[in-house]
């Protein structure tokens, strides 16, 4: 059985997902990458939104997520606080 | 002021001095224990902040006090400071809550009425206690005795540099405390001590410095 992600971890799979595929995803993309039920995907995203790091697009009927400059900045900080949290047994 | 100019007479001041790592060593880890929390706001890591920033205004009040009674800063200020222990007294509130905030995050107590009992203990401890020293030197080795064994245990399941250098850090402030205690039958002891709890903060800065430099390697690889 696989260990339990911790809110930090599920952050930093959702925009690596994003980043990964060039900046821009398909939800259902998303929740493929991100290894999430669609419930906790939606409440991952749209705090992902909230907090500026993730933008919705319509395109075409079709909704995409973008990943801002506030999301890629979390992806270079995660590393410090991954390993600062680790450090103490968060 | 008995309980704040401790140790030989040549010592006093550089206590101060020591002091000033431990401020600055408390505050930038409260910093970045702030950082994880802007980023995911979880509870744990704005208490967690809470409590080196506790810590810090603890060692800032000690560290000012002493070094006023040290200087001579001004003869009304150290007349004040000489009547009471109430230096002394917020040092120890504040280190106290530092300690009980840290507990209750790495041991995941998360019952509220386990907290508010803790809490409750401490401030009554404090507020009808006499002999301070003894007892904030006691109280503060078991606190930090259970928070060296909890950093212990983590290192045990992660096995990373970083959290063994946390442990270490840990148990030599627990040490310390031990000679803060015997500092009564010879005032070397609160050297030692001080000495002691130097090299604990040290190396808590040297595994901050490490946690800095390698998140900023891995984003350059």
């Amino acid at each position: 059985m696989g260990e339990r992600r911790e809110k930090l971890d599920i952050i930093k799979d959702i925009l690596e997902a994003i980043r990964d595929k060039g900046g821009t995803i398909k939800p259902t993309h998303l929740l493929y990458k991100s290894n999430l039920s669609h419930d906790s995907m939606k409440r991952y995203v749209s705090e992902l939104m909230e907090k500026e790091m993730v933008q919705e697009k319509e395109d075409k009927d079709t909704k995409k997520y973008i990943i801002t400059n506030k999301g890629l900045k979390f992806l270079t900080d995660y590393q410090q606080i991954k390993e600062f949290t680790d450090s103490f047994g968060f | 002021m008995i309980l704040l100019l401790n140790g030989p007479y040549w010592f006093r001041g550089l206590d101060a001095l020591f002091g000033l790592v431990y401020i600055l060593v408390t505050l930038l880890i409260a910093a970045m224990s702030y950082k994880a929390y802007k980023l995911t706001e979880e509870k744990k890591y704005s208490y967690f902040s809470a409590a080196f920033g506790l810590m810090s205004l603890g060692f800032l009040v000690y560290s000012l006090t002493n070094l006023a009674l040290t200087t001579h800063i001004s003869d009304q200020l150290n007349q004040m400071l000489s009547t009471f222990d109430f230096a002394f007294l917020i040092h120890m509130i504040l280190i106290f809550a530092a300690y009980t905030l840290l507990l209750v995050i790495t041991l995941k107590i998360q019952q509220k009425k386990v907290i508010i009992l803790l809490f409750s203990l401490m401030l009554l401890f404090t507020a009808f206690s006499y002999q301070y020293y003894l007892k904030f030197h006691i109280i503060s080795f078991l606190l930090l005795f259970f928070l060296g064994h909890q950093f212990y245990t983590n290192y045990l399941e992660k096995q990373n540099r970083n959290a063994k250098l946390v442990f270490i850090s840990f148990y030599l402030l627990t040490c310390a405390q031990v000679f803060f205690l015997v500092m009564i039958y010879n005032p070397i002891f609160y050297v030692v001590a001080d000495i002691l709890q130097l090299f604990g903060f040290g190396v808590l800065f040297y595994m901050f410095m490490r946690v800095l430099q390698h998140g900023r390697t891995k984003r350059e690889a």
